[in-house]
This record gives C-alpha cells, structure tokens and sequence, in this order.
C-alpha cells in the first residue's frame, strides 16, 4: 500500500474542535426529537488535523497533474489553468452569495454571468446561452430536451437522433435518457459523415442530427453546411457537440453555418481546471426559436438593471440553482484575458501544435487511420504493432514511465487500437519535442524488448492494476 | 494568452509544416465558413488589470458573510475549516482529469474510495457513487435507476425541495413514468393518504421524500417505511448529511437509495454551484448505478491500488444502453467533503448537528414569543423551520435588510402556492453567534 487509509489513522476520541462552546442554553436531544427519528450509534472516523494534512499530501504525491507535464488526451482539451482564475474566484464577493438573495444584491454575480453569455454568444455565433447544465453531458441532455419540448409543443412525434459512428459516448447517452432513439450514421473513407448514410436515414422521424465538428478525428465536416440543410429540409434540428470548439476559435462560429443549439465545455476550451474529474460547465447555446425552452431561468438587462427571466416553454430546470457559477468565473477572466484575437490565436497554436505532431510521429513511423488533415487533435491508430503482440494500451502504459500523460485510448470507436492526442496550445514545443522522442523511444523498445512495454509501467506508485479483480470482489468501501 | 512558444519556434513549425503563416492551417475550412470580421468584442485586461475588475466586480454583490444570513432552503452557511481550502489547491488534485490512467492518478483514486466509504459510513449504506452534479439530479438519477427497472409509478412527497421537484420534472419530460404527489399534514408527509396511493399501486410503485423536508421538519421515516415495505415499494430519499450525526440514517430505515445535497460538508454557497450530488444505494443496486464507482484492487506485484469498476455500465462503453450520460462530474466538490468529514470525525459531526438544533431551537422560540409569528406545525425539525408571520412578509424582509439581517425565504414568493402565503423558512447553523440571534430578536420586536 502507498499511502494508509483515514481510517487506519483513526483512534476513538482524536478531535479537531473548531466549534468552541456553544453559546445558547442546551437542550436535551431526547426532549426535542423522539427517539425513533434519532442515530444509535455512530460509528465514523477521528483523526487529527495534522494527520488529515499529511494523508492528503501523500496521496497528492501519487497524481500526475497538468502541472507537472505534458497531458494529451484526446478529446479533453488539457490547456494550462491560469493561477489568476483560481485566485478571482475565491473572492469572498462570489464564494459567500446565496442563490436566493435578492436581485438587487447580487448585481455583480448576474453581471458577470450576462456577460459571459455575451462572450460565448460571440464565439459561437449562438442567439443565446444559458449556463446551467453542469458538465457537457448534461448540455447534451439539456439540449435532447429543449428540441424534445420544441417538437412536443409543435406536435411532431419524432423520435429518431442521429448520431455519427465517431460520436463519443455520452451522445448516445444522452439521447436514451431524453428518451429518443439512437440511430448510427457512418463515416466514409476520409473520416467525415457519409453523406449517402446520413440521405438514407433521414425521414420526418427525425428530431435531430448530433455532429461533433471538428469531429473526433479531429476533421472538420467539411460538409457540415450540406449535411446542416439536408437536415433541416425534413425539419429536423442540428445540434453540436462543442468539446472541440478549441479548434477555431475567432475562426469560425457553429451559428453561422446553421447550427441550431450547441453545448460548450467551459473547462475545456476556456481553461478552467478539470479538478480530477470536475466541477466543469456545459452552457448550451440555441437559436431565437429554440431560446425560450432553454433552462430557467434566463439572464437579461435593462438599464444598468441585471434580473432573472422565465419562459414559460422553458424545459424547466437542469441543476438546482444557476449552474456552477464558481466555473463561470474562471472561464470569464480567461476570456477578458483573451479577447477574441487572443482566443483566435489560441485556435491557431493548438492546431500549429497537433499538426506538427502529427507531422513528427508521421515521420518516424506512427500513422493516422484516416488520411484527411486535422485541426487541433488527431488519432493514431497502433495496430501494427499487435504484430509484436503490442496494444494501444501498452503504448500508454509506457509512456507513463516517462512522465507523460497517456493520450485518449480505444476512442473513437472506428480506428481500431486509437491513440488520440490533443497537445492544446499551452504545450511548449520542446515538450513537443520530448514527446516525439519518448514515442520513438517506445517504438523502438517495441522492436528490441516488448516484454519491457507489454509490462509497462515500471516507475509508477503502482504498476499495472488488477481490473478483472476490482470488478469481481467489489470492494467499493472499507469494512 | 498563455502561449508559451516564441515568435521564432512559431516560424520553424510552420516552415517545418511547409507552411507560409498560421491561416494557411485552416485552409480545411471552406473559405466561405470562415469569419469575416476581426472586430474586437471584448475589452480585454491583463492579469494586472482583471484582479482589480473582478475585486470590484464582486464587491457588487451582498454577501451572507457580512449580513447576519437565516437563509438556507438548500444551500447552507456552515463553518468550513481553513484545512480544506489550503488541501485541495494543490495543483495535484486540481489540475488532474478524471483518471483514466489508475497508474498516476492513485491519489485522486484513492480519496474517491474514501470518499464512498465515508458517506456510506454516514448513510449506513453499502454503495455510494464518486459523484453527481448536485442533489437535485443526483435525485433524478436515482429515480431514473428505478424507472428502468420497470417501476412506472412515483410518489412523490410535497415536502420535497421545490428546486428537486422542477429538475425532476425536466429529466423525465414526456417520458412513461407517472408521478403523484402526496399532500402534507402539518408540513409532513401525510402517512393516511401515502398508505391509500402505495395499497392502490401494490408492487409497483416507489415513494420519494426528503427529510429534513423543505421546511424544516422531520419526516416519519419509519411509519414511511414501513408502509412502502408492506406493500412493496422502493423508498428513495434525499436528506441533509449533516444531520445524519444525530438523526436516523436511511440505511437504518431501509431505503433502496439514499441521495443528498453534500453542500453542507465543507462547500461554499457560491452562489448554488458547484455543489455536490450524493448518491448512494443497497448492494442490489450496484450494476443499475449511474456513474463513476471506485474499487480496490491490487497490482500485478500484489500491492494494494485502486480502479474505477463496472465501466460497462458507463457511456463510454455501452453507449446509448449505458445507466446514465455523466462523464466529468464534480470530483473535487468530493474531495473537499472527503476532508472535511475526515477534520471533523465523529465527535465534530455530532458537535455541529447538535449545534444547529440547539441555535435553530433557540430562535423557534424566542420568534415563537414575538406576537407576529405563529407556528405552522408541531414537528420536530433540525437546522430549519417553517413559521408564519402575521406581518406581510415582504414588509418584514425589507425592514431586516435594511438592518442586515437576511431573515429567511419567503415560501410564497419562491413555490407561488397560495397555502404558503406570509409564511417564512428561516434557516439557522452553526455559524450563528447567540448575540446575532437575540440581535435579531430584538430588533424584530422594536420594528413590528
Ligand atoms: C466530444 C465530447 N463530447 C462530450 C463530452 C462530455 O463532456 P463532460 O465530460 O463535460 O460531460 C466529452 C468529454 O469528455 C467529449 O470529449
């Protein structure tokens, strides 16, 4: 074991007292409360503060973090997290406001907010944003729901989404739970959306087409405005899943094209930290048509006045209050560090960054299953070297002893053996630099000692871990 | 901002690339795709400047922490050790993604096993999931778990929290599910009219309430139980772990799956997110489970290390047959309340529940005393109580501002439901100082 568990430190009667005395006359619970509503026992942990501050060091020392090196995964958009945002966000101005003060108390907090969908309508090209879906699987949901509730209300009884076979899996996902069905368009040669597939599948069943652009090769549809009318002749709606919105910032906007709602991923385009799975944002940005079944409620101005606004067509509510505000933050300071010319050039070095990647693994022998050119990210395939009984998997195990981050492995689902590798344009290229020499290096262990990466990782607080066993024994807490 | 190549490195790579300058990347992109224009929409600030925007930008804002704050319905304002802050800025935890590679991420790992096992320990539940949005989906998944295990018919308490109740709604819009709201006796669930709904729906039906309710009060969890079990129910609840210190935890009354609000552990109100969804279960549940689960496990040398399991019940991998969409949840919410369960233990757990009855008691009854509030109720509740005011309520909030007294929530204002006019959901924790309660007291009595 590496680190022991809380409960190991726990011994009866450890106590952190950071109440003191209580200050009002105390009563007898039993007085207050019957019996039958009351805990008998409580069994629970009781460590002290230095050993709670010690234990949670040490398991900080086991994490890779982006602070520390290069973090490519694919698809997640692992970009440097300004110190700054971290630091505007903790101001006791935003961390102590309750959602249900008044408006006139919470200017600044509503403020902020307009702006920021002011912003990330500019960026997109949307007619509006609302920021309340917590995480981009919930703008998803968010998004099956509000054209759900648009058809309900028009009387369509459509029931088919189409989801390109590229598409990652909270997509589908997020269909079902909207209660939809999921339909699988193919991809052709050039990893783009068959376009003869997608004319098969469209009827007036369809509420909506889910595209991914660039999708998640990394290709941008170049036919997305074909693909956009072909959809919308039979009255379906276009939604974009925007994960990949780091490739063409100031570039191009989704809206422009004919994109009818999207989802954006605050923490991935707009640097807020991943926090080792969350908390992020999904704002969703829709059409004017489309806006009044967006969450309530909505942000809007008059004056210098900042208040809250309910539709009535409104799908209702996707979190609790207003979304994770305190993510809102971050994403703001980012963007007014920015400005559109800054995230323009952003855009720009990320797919300097992944092209000449690209370009370096190409060179020394790793190859894209798809010809096509890519933007920001791109998807090796590794399946030359099952010849040597080597998998994507060791690749990534490998390059751990390295002190690399893994890319995204097995996604998408069409490149078999896929490696896919976003570098985000926080990358310096001599972290490039060395990437491209531990891959070669891997490449050529391959060669001379397979058995040193089939084994792989070596220098890791633990090495390869028994799947099979955690999901046979379960053992999903302590005793 | 935060390019870290030099404008020469930038003219390497594209020579590298064959090409001439950054546009020629994009030549992907149909021309007519591309934006035109290059007007500047945002005002841009260095980081100078933007630390003085945002300071002034916040100070907009009223905060709870400079008025005297009796407002929860959701979202508390309990104490939060000075630990927690310092812990989860390390940039370890913070700037890690999910851990798709175990190898290097043990210790976010590692705390999302303790973190289960200290809410199931809380809960007296077998499972708990890493984490959910809030409580309010976390809810809504649990339901979702039960619909698809072929329960079509929900009953739902009114006392459940308003905010739960639309974003219920929202998850299950137009779906096959019926829900059916059981009415309220003295601000409870009312036991005769749940016991008439679960004997007419017999087997196939599952009960939803949260206790502490939305006002305040106590459920009868075990007249509730006892009911869904003999006619044979599921029972989903959601509740204040807080208050699991010293009140009955839904493992000890049998609850299928438990779910909860975990603000109150260690989170800051900020303004209702991020917060953190709890969601936990009976063993039987755990295949149907939506989300992230961690395990134990060992490596290949025998060591002891942690995974996550049962990931085809995930997105990623079974797709549209997967127990839910959630991918990036609200991992370092989780972290902040693994520690503060850790800084507090047994004994400071019990300490701040004991804390807010007895503070919560003590305004009950000094308010109780004034002539302008009457009770609504003669349950027991824990941090929060309903009361009704025979002042107009708006009349009354306004005069506290002015005082900076936030008073509470009016119960009208927020659910528009004509029964709960001129009532008041005041909300009292530990941070409360006794010279603030009596300060409001007094001034209540001095104004009305
Ligand atoms: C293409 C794509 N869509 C959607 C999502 C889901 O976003 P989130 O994890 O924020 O729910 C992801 C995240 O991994 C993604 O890569």
């Amino acid at each position: 074991m590496l680190e022991k568990l809380l409960k190991e430190y726990s011994k009866r009667g450890k106590f952190n007292d950071y109440l003191g005395e209580i200050d009002v006359e105390k009563k007898d619970i039993e007085k207050i409360i019957p019996q039958n509503l009351l805990r008998k026992d409580f069994e629970f942990i009781e460590v002290s503060e230095i050993e709670v501050i010690r234990h949670f060091i040490r398991l900080s020392n086991l994490n890779y973090h982006l602070d520390k090196g290069i973090y490519p995964l694919g698809s997640c958009t692992m970009k440097h997290n300004p110190k700054v945002n971290e630091e505007v966000s903790s101001y006791e101005g935003f961390i102590f406001l309750h959602p249900l003060q008044k408006e006139e108390d919470i200017q600044g907090a509503l403020k902020l907010m307009y702006e920021l969908i002011y912003f990330l309508k500019e960026i997109s090209g949307m007619d509006y944003v609302s920021l309340q879906p917590p995480a981009g699987a919930s703008g998803e949901l968010t998004s099956m729901l509000v054209i759900k509730k648009y058809f309900m209300d028009k009387k369509e009884d459509r029931k088919i989404v189409l989801i390109p076979d590229s598409a990652h899996g909270t997509n589908p996902a997020s269909v079902t739970m909207a209660g939809f069905i999921c339909q699988t368009i193919k991809s052709n040669s050039e990893g783009m959306v068959d376009l003869d597939d997608l004319k098969k599948n469209l009827s007036e069943q369809v509420a909506c087409l889910m595209i991914t652009n660039p999708n998640t090769l990394g290709i941008f549809e170049k036919n997305i405005k074909i693909i956009i009318e072909e959809l919308h002749r039979y009255g379906a709606l276009v939604y974009l899943d925007g994960a990949n919105l780091n490739a063409y910032c100031g570039i191009h906007r989704p809206g422009d094209v004919g994109v009818d709602i999207m989802h954006f991923n605050l923490h991935k385009t707009f640097s807020t930290p991943h926090g080792g799975g969350g908390p992020g944002a999904g704002p969703v940005g829709a059409k004017s048509f489309l806006v009044p079944y967006l969450p309530n409620p909505k942000i809007e101005k008059e004056g210098e006045r900042y208040y809250f606004k309910y539709d009535k067509e409104s799908i209702g509510k996707t979190a609790s209050f207003y979304g994770n505000f305190n993510v809102f933050i971050k994403a703001y300071t980012y963007l007014r560090m920015n400005g559109i010319k800054g995230l323009k050039k952003m855009s720009q070095i990320a797919v300097l960054n992944a092209n000449y990647l690209r370009k370096r693994l190409e060179e020394i022998g790793f190859s894209c299953e798809y010809k096509t050119s890519t933007l920001h990210e791109f998807v090796l395939t590794l399946k030359d070297f099952k010849r040597k009984d080597i998998r994507a998997l060791d690749i990534a195990k490998r390059l751990l002893d390295y002190d690399c981050h893994a890319p995204t492995i097995y996604f998408p689902l069409i490149v078999p053996e896929a490696f896919m590798i976003e570098p985000t344009e926080t990358e310096p290229k001599e972290e490039l630099d060395r990437f491209i020499s531990v891959m070669k290096k891997i490449k050529e262990e391959i060669e001379e000692n397979p058995n040193l990466v089939k084994e792989a990782p070596h220098n890791t607080p633990v090495k390869r871990l028994d799947e099979g066993k955690a999901g046979r024994e379960l053992v999903v807490k302590w005793d | 901002m935060f390019i870290p190549h030099s404008e020469e490195e930038i003219k390497e790579m594209l020579s590298y690339l064959g090409l001439k300058s950054l546009e020629d990347l994009f030549t992907v992109i149909p021309e007519e795709l591309k934006v035109k224009s290059d007007e500047e929409k945002i005002k841009v600030l260095k980081e100078l400047a933007i630390r003085e925007e945002l300071k002034k930008l916040s100070q907009e804002n009223k905060t709870i922490s400079s008025y005297i704050s009796f407002l929860g319905g959701g979202i508390y304002d309990h104490y939060i050790p000075s630990c927690i802050d310092q812990l989860v800025s390390r940039s370890e935890f913070y700037t890690a993604y999910t851990p798709y590679q175990p190898e290097v991420s043990q210790g976010t790992l590692q705390a999302m096993f303790e973190f289960q096992s200290l809410i199931g320990d809380l809960f007296k539940m077998d499972v708990s999931t890493a984490s959910h949005y809030d409580g309010a989906t976390a809810l809504a998944e649990a339901i979702y778990v039960l619909k698809k295990k072929g329960y079509k018919n929900c009953l739902i308490s009114s006392s459940l929290s308003p905010f739960y109740w639309e974003v219920i709604k929202t998850y299950f819009l137009g779906q096959d599910i019926n829900f059916l709201k059981i009415p309220l006796k003295e601000f409870i669930t009312d036991i005769f009219y749940l016991e008439k709904k679960a004997k007419e729906l017999e087997n196939n039906f599952f009960f939803v309430f949260q206790t502490p309710n939305f006002f305040g009060f106590l459920e009868e969890v075990d007249a509730i139980s006892e009911i869904v079990q003999r006619y044979k129910g599921k029972l989903v609840v959601s509740c204040d772990p807080i208050s699991l210190a010293i009140l009955k935890p839904p493992g000890e009354y049998g609850a299928d799956l438990a779910t909860a609000e975990g603000q109150s552990l260690g989170l800051y109100p900020s303004f209702g997110g991020p917060l953190l969804g709890i969601l936990t279960s009976k063993k039987e549940y755990i295949r149907d489970l939506p989300g992230r689960i961690c395990g134990k496990t060992v490596d290949k040398e025998g060591k002891v290390g942690y995974v996550t399991v049962l990931q085809t019940r995930e997105q990623h991998i079974r797709r549209e047959k997967a127990t839910s969409n959630i991918c990036t949840n609200q991992q370092l919410c989780a972290l902040r309340v693994t520690i503060y369960l850790s800084l507090m233990g047994r004994e400071g757990l019990k300490k701040v529940a004991n804390f807010c009855l007895q503070k919560s008691y003590y305004l009950y009854e000094n308010l109780l005393s004034l002539p302008i509030f009457e009770k609504v109720s003669n349950k027991p509740f824990f941090k929060e109580f309903t009361i009704k005011s025979k002042v107009p309520i708006k009349e009354l909030l306004n005069k506290c501002e002015k005082e900076k007294i936030y008073a509470g929530i009016d119960l009208y204002e927020i659910t528009r439901d004509e029964s709960l006019k001129d009532t008041l959901l005041i909300c009292v924790t530990e941070k409360r100082k006794k010279e603030e309660i009596d300060y409001f007291v007094k001034f209540l009595k001095r104004s009305f």
